[in-house]
């Protein structure tokens, strides 16, 4: 009995946090979008990827702020952007490298792209971000590019028929870009 | 020359665009067939061009369109299903980028033939090119009268709502599709009911997949017998293949339904790259498993293809050369199941892992030929067990290696070594998402 009471406690508690988006123009362009779906039936995962479009990957406060809006439970607004491999709860960082590893990738050698990558954007193995945080190498199960196999999507910017030295151009293209993006007033 | 159907303006300058479309005829044949034609006579003509659902299963189109017409319900939907997943395919990507209008045209008649006022593109998350084309072409039907409350200055009136996945393969399945619809999890539901009785938010609801639809028009234009007459080998119309592998020219081809994968790969594709000889392929994307190279000659088709052990699927034609390991190609398949599955019933979320495991264990050399049993019954156990079709697919690729190319396991048992060299165990420990890392 002491531990329902409990437990009704700190859910009581928990649902009376209410959550703000960061103040700045990218949470009112958020509110602008999620208005314009509010009325619109299932449109949840529409709204958690213009949330991660917005903001750096779903955080905890995103998502709260998202189930209080929709009138949804928190638990289910995690549970759908928890299931589909696309959304990412923790912090995005700059780009996301999905290679693509179906079998007609595979049979024209994903595998040496992957470890091309990983040497050019120094992510150690097992590690999924680089050293220097800008990159996360993910695999996924086909992106639909078969016939230019190997190929990869940074953010969702198409990359097929690749060999390991292109990969490694586009990576320090990339982090070329990162570096003048950062000294930029 | 194949004469083109759902390829049928591709190439063409500014085909994305509703100008472009209405200049090679577009939306000509549906104006004409809401003044003219019942809805019941639409299904009788899809059902006489032989048109099956090209997403994999391949159920004959006109039916299931009479079943959604004939389910009880005002409110009914349409739902094209443009989560192009199974590896291998690739034939949608084209239409959905250069042809939207097409495939609006083909979901407006589906509409008007099973009473349908409303429905849904969903397309997969990482399609954004395809995504934006619709988007676009959407904005232009709707201002011009293609989509709305008058669809061409008619009665019939039809809304259509676009939405993305978000990298799920089992969303592909049509009961999953929906539940993601629905702004869920993508868990696919127990059949029956079917969606045709209880579909989207429970309503009736007709599901066909891209090229399906993108064929409708031009059916509904030149006729189910002229369609009908386009075929090989006793198939119906003509069918988009995938074509990837070890092949020359790989690519997504528009050619008549029930040629040999002889005529696809050597005529079409190029041959093998580098002269090397065909070893096997998969008629069916990865989840239709492997025929032996002798097979070459089945028609890609139903129930040729069925009767050979395998399937047509979406048509996705791999072709490996004699360079491919085949215990290799069983790890690659195992490791996709393991990733994709939606985790709601054990035989595939724990059946595909058990399965990886094994194979992995074989492909260091500390295999047996009691784990070459186990897994034989595990995939049994899996395909007769999942909860949905794609679970039940999942150890095909598995199951026909085993069956069809058992010297390259006995290789690996026996002797300790790959046949061919191709095994990829050197990089499963640098994978983000591979065995080790799960």
């Amino acid at each position: 009995m002491a531990a329902q009471r409990l437990e009704r406690q700190t859910r009581a508690q928990s649902e009376a946090v209410v959550y703000h988006l960061p103040p700045g123009e990218a949470s009112a362009k958020f509110q602008q979008v999620v208005d314009q779906w509010r009325e619109e039936p299932g449109s949840l995962i529409e709204v958690l990827h213009e949330a991660q479009n917005s903001f750096d990957g779903l955080s905890k406060p995103v998502i709260g702020w998202i189930a209080q809006e929709l009138g949804l439970p928190r638990e289910d607004v995690f549970a759908v952007a928890s299931f589909y491999t696309m959304f990412a709860t923790e912090p995005r960082p700059r780009y996301v490298v999905r290679v693509c590893d179906c079998l007609s990738c595979h049979l024209a050698d994903s595998d040496g792209i992957i470890d091309a990558i990983r040497d050019a954007a120094r992510i150690a193995p097992g590690a999924t971000v680089s050293d220097d945080g800008l990159f996360r190498l993910e695999t996924v199960s086909c992106l639909g590019l078969c016939d230019q196999g190997p190929a990869m999507l940074v953010n969702l910017k198409r990359y097929g028929h690749l060999t390991p030295p292109q990969v490694k151009e586009i990576v320090s293209g990339l982090q070329m870009q990162a570096t003048v993006g950062r000294s930029a007033p | 020359m194949t004469e083109l159907v759902a390829y049928r303006n591709i190439g063409k300058p500014d085909s994305e665009t509703l100008a472009g479309y209405l200049r090679n005829g577009g939306y000509h044949t549906l104006a004409k067939l809401l003044r003219e034609m019942t809805p019941e006579q639409v299904i009788e003509t899809i059902k006489e061009s032989g048109l099956r659902g090209c997403g994999g299963a391949g159920f004959p189109t006109g039916t299931k369109w009479q079943f959604v017409r004939q389910a009880t319900g005002r409110l009914k939907y349409v739902v094209c299903n443009a989560d192009e997943g199974e590896p291998g395919t690739f034939k949608d990507r084209a239409i959905l980028e250069h042809d939207p209008h097409l495939l609006i045209e083909g979901i407006l008649i589906a509409g008007y033939a099973t009473g349908a006022e409303a429905g849904y593109i969903y397309i997969r998350g990482e399609y954004e090119p395809g995504w934006l084309a619709l988007k676009r072409a959407i904005a232009e039907a709707l201002g011009a009268g293609y989509l709305g409350d008058a669809v061409c200055g008619t009665s019939f009136g039809f809304q259509l709502g676009l939405r993305r996945g978000a990298g799920s393969y089992v969303c592909g399945e049509e009961t999953a599709l929906l539940s993601s619809l629905e702004g869920k999890r993508g868990i696919p539901r127990l059949r029956p009911p079917y969606p045709a009785n209880e579909g989207l938010w429970g309503k009736p609801t007709l599901i066909n997949n891209v090229e399906t639809l993108a064929r409708v028009p031009t059916i509904m234009e030149k006729g189910a017998a002229w369609y009908r007459g386009l075929g090989l080998n006793g198939a119906a119309g003509t069918k988009l293949y995938s074509l990837s592998g070890h092949v020359r020219r790989p690519g997504a081809y528009e050619l008549p339904a029930g040629i040999t994968t002889r005529t696809l790969v050597y005529e079409h594709g190029g041959g093998m790259r580098d002269n090397r000889a065909l070893k096997g392929f998969c008629p069916g994307g990865i989840s239709s498993g492997v025929l032996s190279a002798d097979l070459i000659d089945v028609p890609l088709d139903y129930e040729p293809l069925a009767k050979a052990g395998s399937m047509l699927g979406s048509a996705a034609v791999i072709a490996m050369d004699e360079t491919t390991c085949m215990v290799d190609v069983a790890i690659q398949a195992a490791r996709f199941y393991v990733h994709e599955s939606c985790g709601e019933c054990t035989p595939c979320r724990l059946g595909n892992e058990r399965v990886l495991e094994l194979l992995t264990k074989i492909v260091v050399g500390a295999g047996s030929w009691h784990d070459v049993h186990t897994l034989q019954e595990l995939g049994e156990q899996i395909r007769g067990d999942a909860r949905c079709g794609l679970g039940q697919a999942a150890p095909l690729m598995l199951l026909s290696t085993l069956g069809r190319f058992s010297k390259d396991y006995q290789i690996h048992i026996e002797e300790q070594r790959c046949p061919t060299g191709a095994c990829s165990l050197r990089h499963l420990d640098k994978r983000p998402q591979g065995v080790m890392a799960r």
